[in-house]
């Protein structure tokens, strides 16, 4: 909700070069905004490992940070970092447009210094990374994937334990 | 002169004998084709070449003499068949090593009526051929399959219905010239022409109409597709290419010398009336080709429309009348053979690889076919006209004629065809070859080398024409100059229209091209490198598209290809749909037939025939 | 060499024009959304940066097609005359030059369509019928001016314009103008005729797998689209002009006419699309057209 306005005319990202894309392959900068739930996970990772490198990602309220209001909810994750790396995050609940704004000029200059690298421990630290995030998603079973006959088995063993 | 329609004639024999060994039909079959081109080759030039044999008789007041001679423009149509025809040949070997049924007999025979066709020096020959090639064609699409049929049977018929037009022309003709020669009643139409419009116009609209089945120009170009899709695939490929070109030869030597020279009322101060008739008809048929070929779902349909419009701008470049006009037309037709052979070998690759004609069941085969991905796509350029491929060239010509002659509605009509080619063709393209390969084609693999070297030798005849215009181009202007028309021979490469400051280099095109793609080459090494990707890692908003049962064959965009542009034509298209017509007159045909069956059976039928035919014959008495 | 020379120069010169109108394009929208927008040089920093990042393909169809995109748009733009200059000694026919700008469309959604997802291939199928759309009432205009100047070569289009402004083909024929404008919108692929693009819809169409460099190539081919374009537009309707500077401020002014129509226009569905392009430009077109006939 912050993202409209920081685009739009009151505030206009666009005068620093940053705009909107499409596609995860045509972006650099991947937001996350708010809370995240385990099935939102698993499409950001995929969107993550689709976008490609040199690539940062921004992550975007205290959701992201420490689970804001949800902490101690059972479907959604706490630290985004745990799960795909973090350049830069910013707090807040909801971060003001300006907030937005300078974050993305800290991530540009953290970027010219070369700190923000954050991809490539992603690439060194999958192992890690892949554990943490197959730990959370065993849980998301998909829904439309499955048939009803697996339901009925699942059933029956359920019964027969 | 002979000896060149004689081989094939023996040949059909000897094939008939081994026809159960396909490797040495085959084989013949090729070395056949190879002894026509070479005859054809070394009779370039030589003219005065001809075989005559003098009957005593004299029928409807004409001595009826049947010979072949080499003429000029009749030569440059037998050489382009017959190089097509050997590459088509060579592509055949591969190509039928597991058919069941064998085609090369009939084939070589409308060979030698092919051969007999372009150089038949008199009318009675001319037809016999002609009938020829109509019934042969019709055993050789059916090659014994009963599916293919009802598509035989419609095309026979359309065959018959036209030769027995011609027989009536013929006929008229002679009667009132007194002669069977085709080049001596050009001239003896002329006269008639200007001393009885009527009747000349008559006679030259029922010649035409024969033309124009046999090159399925509007009123009649539904018969392609209905063959296409059910003929075998190597022989289609000739029929496509070669055989579509039959109505253009008496066209460019009997009509198109008659329309321009006749004395007719005419329109605009831009031309008469009969060529814009025969303008209207081609603007109508590469129109209607372009509309309905968008809108295909099988890939030897879609070619099927392509070569009614493209049929179509040849009739445009008739219709302009002008020395470019012509020449362009003449020029398309070796361009369409070519680049239509290359298009129609692929497609039998690809249904030889996969059994599939309908195009959304395909798709992704570039990742197994790279050389047959490679013919089609070139095959595809020429055939949109760009350069620097061949097509351009011819389509160029006719344009720049119509533009001379101020016929803006041929010049938008060409157009608009040729700007809808690209969504047809582009659409093949993608359904066929690009997108995502289905899991069913996983193990597909490259055609064997003797299907993949004519592919390649098509593709390298391609760039050459496009590149070297002059190797058609001097053929053709030379044969134009040797029949007696006022042109120059052309040089290799420029082409000339007829406008103000238009010659066009083409090689200097190619150039640019190549210029063009190493400055963007240079672009493209100078980025960072790129990382290959797996087909199915592909946007897809963040979802697995396997979790939600949709596999390659289902991500794939190709069925209803135009939807919102076809929901636009629908309406016009229900209306107009000349088969409904035909159909309607079949029935009415069937009805009446019927009917009269029904007289013959019943006795008082019979008596009630009797009576008819006595009373037509007393009325016959009196008029007379 | 020095022909070599040459050609690279127009080359590289193509890209910078096109490069900067894009990125003077961007500031102008801003400007008219009462945005600050961006700096004009961001088109540079943008295709810079597209080029240095690293980048995902399919097949080698993608390769060929972008660089078969960049190459058949050089190409033509070698035989625009840019203020009477061209890059090589031709005849600058209009023909040869519309149907090589074909090329680089057909690499484009080659390359797009190899990449394999759906979205792209709905866009292409937009962007082909598109074509069709602005083709034919491009072409009418065209056709009037060939008729009435009796050559089909641009150059000589161009020269028969010298002179006062009141020579200018866009004085002369104005509408035929106002046809060929509502056309050169639909061939830059600016709203209301981006249906092909549509990010909301179709997450950018022909775009949608492109990455990196790919994407910088498609950008920088949308950049010598603009500059061929406006090219034509000049040397037909404003007589082309004496030195190369007048000329782009020339192009510059048609570019801007199609970036304010651009700022404040919604998107028309592509059926609608073809069907105003059909209506009112060929009509516009066609009254050109009999005016000049009769």
């Amino acid at each position: 909700m912050e993202l409209p306005p920081a685009m739009t005319s009151r505030w206009d990202v666009e005068r620093f070069g940053v705009g909107p894309m499409a596609t995860p392959r045509q972006a650099d900068v991947l937001l996350v905004t708010g809370y995240v739930s385990l099935k939102t996970l698993k499409r950001i990772i995929r969107t993550y490992e689709q976008m490609p490198e040199p690539k940062w990602v921004l992550a975007f309220g205290s959701c992201t940070v420490n689970g804001g209001i949800y902490w101690d909810s059972y479907n959604t994750i706490t630290n985004l970092a745990e799960y795909i790396p973090v350049d830069i995050t910013v707090s807040g609940c909801m971060p003001r447009p300006e907030a937005v704004i300078d974050a993305l000029q800290t991530l540009m200059k953290m970027i010219q210094s070369g700190e923000a690298g954050a991809y490539k421990k992603y690439k060194e630290n999958y192992e890690y990374y892949k554990a943490n995030q197959d730990r959370v998603l065993k849980k998301t079973v998909p829904v439309l994937g499955q048939t009803p006959k697996n339901d009925l088995e699942g059933k029956d063993e359920d019964a027969k334990e | 002169m002979i000896e060149l329609l004689l081989v094939p004639l023996i040949t059909t024999l000897v094939l008939a004998f081994f026809i159960r060994y396909k490797r040495i039909t085959w084989t013949l079959f090729l070395a056949a084709n190879g002894f026509v081109l070479y005859k054809l080759y070394s009779i370039y030039g030589i003219w005065n070449l001809s075989y005559k044999v003098d009957t005593a008789y004299k029928i409807l007041g004409a001595e009826l003499t049947l010979g072949v001679s080499n003429n000029p423009i009749g030569w440059y149509f037998a050489f382009f068949s017959a190089l097509i025809t050997l590459l088509i040949s060579l592509f055949s070997i591969g190509f039928n090593k597991n058919s069941r049924s064998n085609v090369s007999v009939i084939w070589m025979l409308i060979i030698f009526s092919n051969l007999g066709i372009f150089f038949a020096q008199d009318w009675v020959t001319f037809f016999m051929m002609w009938e020829l090639m109509g019934w042969t064609s019709f055993f050789a699409i059916t090659n014994g399959k009963d599916k293919a049929l009802d598509g035989a049977k419609y095309y026979l018929a359309l065959s018959l219905f036209g030769a027995a037009l011609m027989l009536i022309a013929i006929s008229v003709l002679a009667q009132y010239t007194g002669t069977f020669q085709i080049f001596a009643s050009a001239y003896g139409l002329l006269q008639i022409i200007n001393s009885s419009t009527k009747l000349g116009i008559g006679i030259l609209l029922l010649f035409l109409t024969t033309f124009l089945i046999k090159s399925a120009i509007f009123p009649f170009y539904m018969w392609p597709q209905k063959v296409y899709s059910e003929g075998p695939e190597d022989y289609i490929t000739f029929m496509s290419s070669v055989m579509i070109k039959y109505g253009i030869y008496p066209m460019a030597i009997f009509i198109v010398p008659v329309v321009g020279s006749a004395d007719l009322p005419m329109i605009l101060n831009t031309g008469n009336v009969l060529q814009y008739t025969i303008g209207y008809l081609g603007a109508i048929s590469a129109i209607l080709g372009t509309i309905l070929a968008i809108f295909q779902t099988d890939m030897k349909k879609l070619f099927a429309y392509s070569s009614v419009a493209n049929m179509g701008y040849i009739l445009l470049g008739f219709s302009s009348m002008t020395i470019v006009g012509f020449e362009g037309s003449l020029f398309h037709v070796v361009n369409h053979m070519i680049l239509k052979a290359a298009i129609f070998l692929t497609l039998a690759a690809v249904v030889f690889r996969t059994g599939e004609s309908e195009m959304h069941k395909l798709g992704g085969l570039v990742y197994r076919m790279p050389l047959t991905f490679m013919t089609f796509l070139l095959g595809i350029i020429a055939a949109a006209g760009i350069p620097p491929l061949n097509g351009f060239g011819s389509k160029w010509m006719i344009i720049q004629a119509l533009m001379s002659k101020r016929m803006v509605v041929f010049a938008i009509a060409m157009i608009f065809a040729s700007t809808g080619a690209f969504m047809y063709l582009f659409r093949a393209l993608a359904s066929i070859f690009l997108g995502q390969l289905p899991d069913r084609y996983k193990d597909v693999k490259e055609v064997p080398p003797t299907m993949a070297i004519p592919m390649f030798i098509m593709m390298v005849i391609m760039l050459l024409t496009g590149v070297v215009p002059g190797v058609v181009m001097k053929p053709l202007t030379s044969a134009l100059k040797a029949v007696g028309y006022n042109v120059e021979v052309a040089s290799w490469t420029t082409l000339e229209g007829s406008l103000k400051n238009s010659v066009i280099d083409l090689k200097i095109v190619f150039y640019m091209f190549v210029a063009g793609v190493i400055i963007s080459a240079l672009m493209y090494f100078f980025g960072n490198k790129s990382e290959k990707v797996p087909q199915n890692d592909n946007y897809t908003a963040g979802e697995y598209p396997e979790e939600w049962g949709v596999d390659a064959d289902r991500f794939n965009y190709s069925y209803a290809f135009y939807q919102p542009f076809k929901e636009m034509f629908e309406p016009l298209l229900e209306s107009v749909s000349i088969d409904g017509f035909f159909a309607s007159i079949g029935r009415n045909f069937e009805f009446l037939s019927s009917t009269i069956q029904g007289l013959f059976k019943r006795g008082e039928g019979a008596v009630l025939l009797f009576s008819i035919g006595v009373l037509l014959l007393i009325l016959g008495g009196l008029i007379i | 060499m020095m022909a070599v020379l040459r050609v690279f120069l127009f080359g590289i010169f193509a890209i910078f024009i096109g490069l900067l109108f894009m990125g003077i394009g961007r500031k102008v929208i801003a400007r008219i959304q009462l945005r600050y927008g961006p700096p004009f040089y961001q088109a540079f920093l943008d295709v810079g940066k597209l080029f240095a990042r690293k980048s995902i393909t399919h097949n080698f169809v993608m390769d060929l097609g972008m660089v078969m995109a960049l190459g058949g748009l050089l190409a033509t733009m070698l035989f625009v005359p840019i203020a009477g200059h061209v890059a090589v000694k031709t005849s600058t026919n209009l023909i040869v030059i519309m149907y090589l700008m074909a090329i680089g469309y057909l690499g484009m959604a080659m390359a797009v369509a190899a990449s394999g997802n759906p979205n792209a291939t709905i866009g292409v199928s937009r962007a082909l019928t598109m074509m069709l759309g602005y083709e034919v009432p491009f072409f009418t205009v065209i056709l009037g001016l060939i008729i009435v100047n009796g050559t089909s070569s641009l150059e000589l289009i161009s020269q028969s314009q010298a002179g006062s402004i009141l020579n200018w083909n866009m004085i002369k024929f104005p509408l035929a103008f106002i046809a060929a404008e509502i056309a050169l919108q639909a061939m830059m692929g600016e709203k209301p005729f981006d249906a092909m693009i549509a990010p909301a819809e179709i997450a950018s169409g022909p775009m949608v797998e492109l990455s990196g460099k790919y994407l910088g190539l498609a950008f920088l081919t949308h950049a010598v689209s603009i500059f061929v374009e406006t090219a034509i537009i000049v040397n037909l309707f404003m007589g082309g002009a004496s030195n190369i500077f007048t000329f782009v401020l020339k192009q510059f002014e048609i570019y801007l006419i199609t970036i304010f129509i651009e700022a404040v226009f919604p998107r028309f569905k592509i059926e609608q699309a073809v069907k105003f392009l059909w209506t009112v430009p060929i009509g516009i077109a066609v009254l050109q057209l009999l005016l000049i006939l009769l």
